[in-house]
């Protein structure tokens, strides 16, 4: 017999039994490593898609320009779009609808405002904690004015010589005297405030809060709009909003008379048993009338059947007579009849403010038209006549022009970002797009900037009532499987797969390919920088580390390991990654139940605490929420040791962020 | 197959691939692009509402554009009915019985192959089918048997599963399935005797949770047929009001109380069914209005205008549906666990009963099954309730006051399926009303059961759903 038919003989059945043995040992190697599989995976699942920095996944990232805020120049010719994955703001002619400059700012840039003589831009920069004075003339950076943490939205105040900037981390305003060129005032505003607005004639400042008040476990969220009096650098007014968060939009309308916010409302405090008739959330307006004592009224932007997830800016045309809304996970923006509001507002009383909040019918009396937009929509800008409202698509790298008159998108800016949809790109849209039974909400609703919504959820498929479930943060989560607080999600594939449909959306889970793109997206997740770790660690950070790696009390008593913050809580994340029960196990929850120990990243970001958010402080954890050293041994503690600790905590942060 | 079939086969093919190209989309004419199948009847027959299972009658499809004969798409079946388009416009699943007096059965046709297969076997009086979102099919079938004259129910059978199972509980029949731009599977139904037809329209998931009523005519008119939904996510459909004859009518389907419509026909015309089309248009079977009352006909009717398609002496035509690619509606996971042995339902208020009305008096609720009363339970202080239920059972619910007077009630029948966990926020509470954001009292304790039989909670293996 010839040697190629013996080698065929052989070689036939020994590379059918290796590719057996290979699939069989692939099989095990996923088992081993994932744990539980309940989607489908391939060697490029893990290998590729939870590998944001591996050779693959940077070779086929593009890079986005994810256009956020615009603004007009006053001679309504060109708009400056904030490019936030760009570091840039970018210089659109409208008259040939093209980009003719690219300004470099900082890092991860946020909102813009112009000076009333259209010649200077000033831009916050949320990664850098500063704002940018853009000289529009020569499309230069001029000044560097340093902030609060996580600036985003700014406004001029009334003589054009002072800019106000929300700070989100720090939850407050930052006042600066532009011609000094340095922050002179800080004010307190609610958590996380994020929009600015001023009234028509500038003298009030509307910021609108992100998240709630300190609100405890079984509590109605409430959030704040805080009125700076902008002539004198004081707040005027607090106003709260009952059972709302996520105002990430406010406008004024022209008489001054009323404000316009977008809100989310939640029902975190009802059982997630279904999705239907609003059951989980809907989103809305705000309606505050400065200088009254009257709470604001709440009115819908939903509709029966149909809701409109993520309002994310709310412009008002200059007549007064059109409002209109973004909605960043339906891709849609609503135009609202503006005197038909108010004739709805105006029936309001105290008694029936409820009910006005949580009537999907009245949108039919002030909703014009739904106008379909390309991906994520975001800020708008209204052009100086009013007949034209531009949009930034924020995934799609693209403004939409809205003719006013006609209710709809007439022209498309192409801002120049890759044509090609990354499958990062593919996962933000997944992430960001509202996947679930009638549009009722995105991943993005809970975690705003995929962070966490500082609410905690009554899931239904744990138990009506039972085990509720402080939302968690999405950033830089890599290396810290398995997932949820009780540890039982594997991987993100198991957490954002079959489960996340059956439990949360009611729909059909994510396509593979969607999936990959989703779990890819958020594994490529950076944290922000951690504001408290510059420089050399000060004594009571110092000081705060020993404690945190102690073992021994005060008086020398040793301290077992189980008894050490270190032992549970060290690693690159500062979890071990296992499951453990540290006495905050609630009579609610389910006896037996052990917490995944949680990663400690830029805690300052992600407070209410513990998995059910019932400590609204560091200091909460250990003073109103720890028994008999259960959660560590810190009985000995006195409170200048636990400001120590909380000190130390603070500066804990991405292992990617070196100061 | 005869020659003319084949080259009208030949000829669906190439305007399939026609629509398919173009979107089979065009600004109202005098006709439509789209090809339309419907159901002819022989014309001896009288096509009542309550035929479901007529001998004779067959599946045809026409191409109004072509101007050419309808071709009988069933040749080989000794009867067929019923057809729904798949969301791609290649596919319809329609009812067919391939031998007299054998069964009919749940058939899948491909239209450019002509082909049919069978999709569900295992009924002897299978009708009525929809697709549902991931290409499973509902379907109407008897109850509690196969006998003539039972009870029907919806059942549904998943892609590639070979055995459906029944996902409606109600005390009375239902049938005439649609789907809904949502995913949701619809149905006819309703408390009226059979004589008189349903007088109901339902939705519902494909697993048969959240069923819930969509739209009643105040005045207790009979619906005639399945409702069909339009690109507007209207309503269509044929209801009949005492002694008046069939009226085409429209309604929204997020405000079905407020927006009923009569849709003008013709003077003289008397309705079916119709078909609405993705231009806006609709397609109407009807006779009477100068198209003579011998047989039904099927027109398109743009703006009260109608626009003859088909008129046959020897056959009604009825039941037409386009054949149209549409959106795919995102499908469902299920929600059910057949082992749960229980479904749950928790009230937010049941004292809620509309906007802003409130029953004070009402401290009770009491739940019934076609057997009698099952028992009640106190409301907590504000209102809400949770309750364990025995799954796939018609139940009822009322209040009552400290005295045990009937505050309001009794509610349609509804069900729960096994594992099914399902909230309200009212009785009979406006579904423009979503809920308050507040922990209701009754989940802070356990829940009441009354399922007979079932241990305590005490008793039972712990919960290990995992959640989220």
């Amino acid at each position: 017999m010839r040697p190629v038919v013996w080698i065929a003989g052989a070689g036939i059945p020994l590379l059918t039994v290796g590719a057996l043995a290979g699939h069989n040992a692939a099989r095990s190697h996923v088992r081993d490593m994932m744990g539980g599989v309940d989607a489908p995976l391939e060697c490029a699942s893990c290998h590729v898609y939870m590998k944001p920095d591996g050779l693959l996944s940077r070779l086929a990232r593009e890079d986005y320009l994810s256009p956020r805020d615009l603004a007009i120049g006053p001679d309504g010719r060109t708009l400056y779009v904030v490019a936030e994955e760009a570091d840039a703001v970018l210089a659109v002619n409208l008259t040939k609808g093209t980009v003719e400059n690219r300004i470099a700012v900082g890092r991860r840039p946020h909102s813009i405002v112009l000076s009333p003589d259209g010649r200077t831009a000033y831009v916050s920069n949320g990664w850098s904690d500063d704002v940018s004075v853009l000289d529009l003339v020569t499309a230069r950076v001029t000044a560097t004015v340093p902030t609060g943490m996580d600036p985003a939205g700014l406004a001029l105040g009334p003589d054009g010589r002072r800019l106000f900037v929300a700070n989100r981390a720090s939850d407050d305003i930052s006042m600066i005297d532009l011609a000094e060129g340095c922050e002179i005032k800080r004010l307190a505003a609610g958590n996380n405030p994020y929009a600015v607005r001023p009234s028509p004639d500038g003298r009030f400042l509307f910021v609108t809060s992100r998240l709630t008040e300190g609100t405890t476990i079984r509590e109605t969220p409430r959030t704040e709009v805080t009125v700076v009096d902008a002539a004198v650098g004081r707040v005027a007014e607090r106003h709260f909003l009952d059972s709302a968060h996520l105002l990430e939009g406010v406008d004024v309308l022209p008489a001054g008379d009323l404000t316009l916010a977008t809100v989310v409302r939640p029902r975190n405090l009802v059982p997630s048993s279904q999705v239907a008739q609003g059951w989980m959330l809907t989103y809305g307006l705000a309606a505050i009338r400065p200088g009254s004592s009257s709470p604001p009224v709440q009115v819908l932007l939903d509709d029966v059947n149909a809701y409109y997830a993520d309002p994310y800016d709310v412009v008002v045309t200059p007549d007064g007579a059109r409002a209109f809304v973004t909605h960043s996970a339906a891709d849609v923006v609503t135009a609202i009849d503006v005197a038909a509001l108010r004739e709805v507002l105006d029936a309001a009383s105290p008694d029936s403010a409820a009910l006005f909040a949580s009537h999907l019918g009245l949108s039919q009396r002030y909703v014009l038209a739904r106008i379909p937009t390309g991906s994520n929509p975001k800020r708008m800008a209204v052009s100086p006549d009013g007949t034209r409202v531009y949009v930034a698509e924020r995934l799609q790298d693209r403004i939409a022009v809205i003719d006013v008159a006609s209710l709809s998108v007439v022209d498309h800016i192409d801002l120049g970002g890759p044509e090609k949809v990354s499958m990062l790109r593919l996962g933000a849209r997944q992430f960001h797009g509202a996947r679930a039974f009638q549009g009722q909400f995105s991943c993005r609703t809970c975690h705003p900037d995929e962070d966490q919504d500082a609410l905690a959820w009554d899931f239904a498929g744990d138990g009506l009532g039972r085990n509720m479930v402080n939302s968690m943060t999405l950033r830089d989560i890599g290396g810290t499987a398995p997932f949820k607080w009780a540890g039982t999600n594997t991987s993100l594939y198991m957490q954002d797969g079959i489960r996340f449909a059956r439990h949360l959306t009611r729909v059909d889970p994510f396509p593979t390919k969607e999936l990959r793109a989703l779990v890819a997206y958020i594994y490529a997740l950076d944290a922000p920088p951690n504001r408290y770790r510059e420089g050399e660690p000060s004594a009571a950070q110092q000081r705060g580390r020993a404690l945190f790696e102690r073992s021994a009390m005060n008086d020398g008593t040793p301290i077992p390991p189980e008894g050490r913050c270190i032992t549970c809580h060290d690693g690159p994340y500062f979890t071990t990654r296992e499951k453990f029960d540290v006495g905050t196990r609630r009579d609610t929850d389910k006896p037996g139940m052990l917490f995944d120990t949680p990663q400690l990243i830029n805690l300052t970001d992600t407070d209410p605490y513990l998995h059910d958010g019932s400590a609204a402080s560091l200091e909460a954890i250990w003073t109103e929420n720890s028994e008999n050293d259960e959660h560590g041994v810190v009985s000995d503690f006195n409170k200048n040791q636990l400001n120590d600790l909380v000190e130390y905590l603070r500066t804990l942060g991405s292992p990617d962020d070196t100061p | 197959m005869t020659r003319r079939l084949a080259i009208l086969m030949i000829g669906l093919v190439l305007a399939l691939t026609a629509a398919a190209i173009l979107g089979a989309v065009s600004a109202p004419g005098d006709v439509p692009d789209a090809l339309v199948v419907f159901t002819q009847l022989p014309a001896r027959q009288a096509p009542g509402p309550d035929a479901r299972f007529p001998e004779g009658s067959r599946l045809a499809a026409i191409d109004p554009a072509a101007g050419v004969e309808p071709v009988v798409l069933t040749p080989d079946f000794a009867a067929a009915r019923a057809a729904d388009v798949h969301f791609d416009g290649r596919r319809i699943v329609f009812a067919g019985q391939k031998q007299a007096g054998g069964p009919w059965q749940i058939w899948e046709m491909d239209l450019a192959r002509g082909k049919a297969r069978l999709v569900v076997a295992s009924c002897e009086r299978c009708t009525d089918p929809v697709y549902r979102a991931d290409d499973g099919i509902a379907f109407v079938a008897p109850a509690d048997g196969s006998g003539a004259g039972a009870a029907m129910a919806v059942y549904t059978i998943a892609p590639g599963a070979l055995v459906p199972e029944r996902i409606t509980f109600h005390r009375t029949s239902v049938g005439a399935l649609g789907l809904a731009s949502d995913g949701r599977v619809i149905m006819a139904t309703g408390e009226g005797s059979p004589a008189d037809g349903p007088t109901e329209y339902w939705a519902l998931r494909h697993d048969g949770t959240g069923a819930e009523l969509l739209y009643r005519h105040p005045a207790g008119s009979t619906l005639l047929g399945r409702a069909r939904e339009t690109v507007d996510r209207d309503l269509v459909f044929v209801e009949r009001t005492g002694d008046a004859g069939p009226r085409l009518v429209s309604v929204s389907t997020a405000y079905p109380e407020t927006s009923r419509r009569e849709i003008p026909l013709p003077p003289g015309a008397r309705v079916h069914s119709v078909a609405p089309l993705t231009d806006g248009s609709r397609i109407v079977s009807m006779r009477g209005a100068g198209h003579g009352d011998a047989v039904y006909g099927l027109s398109r009717v743009v703006d009260g205008g109608d626009h003859p398609l088909v008129m046959d002496p020897a056959f009604h035509a009825v039941e037409p549906v386009a054949v149209e690619p549409r959106p795919r509606p995102l499908g469902f996971v299920t929600a059910t666990d057949p082992a749960a042995g229980i479904g749950t339902f928790f009230g937010l208020d049941a004292r809620l009963t509309g906007l802003g009305r409130i029953d004070s008096a009402a401290t009770v609720l009491r739940v019934r099954t076609p057997a009698g009363e099952l028992g009640e339970v106190p409301l907590a202080g504000d209102g809400s309730f949770l309750l364990e239920l025995p799954p796939d059972t018609p139940l009822q619910f009322e209040t009552a006051d400290a005295r045990g007077r009937r505050v309001r009630g009794p509610s349609a029948w509804i069900w729960v399926r096994p594992g099914e966990v399902r909230g309200c926020v009212g009785c009979h509470e406006s579904r423009s009303l979503v809920p308050e954001n507040r922990v209701p009292v009754a989940v802070t304790g356990e829940p009441v059961s009354l399922v007979p039989g079932e241990p305590s909670l005490g008793e039972r293996p712990p919960h290990d759903e995992g959640g989220m």
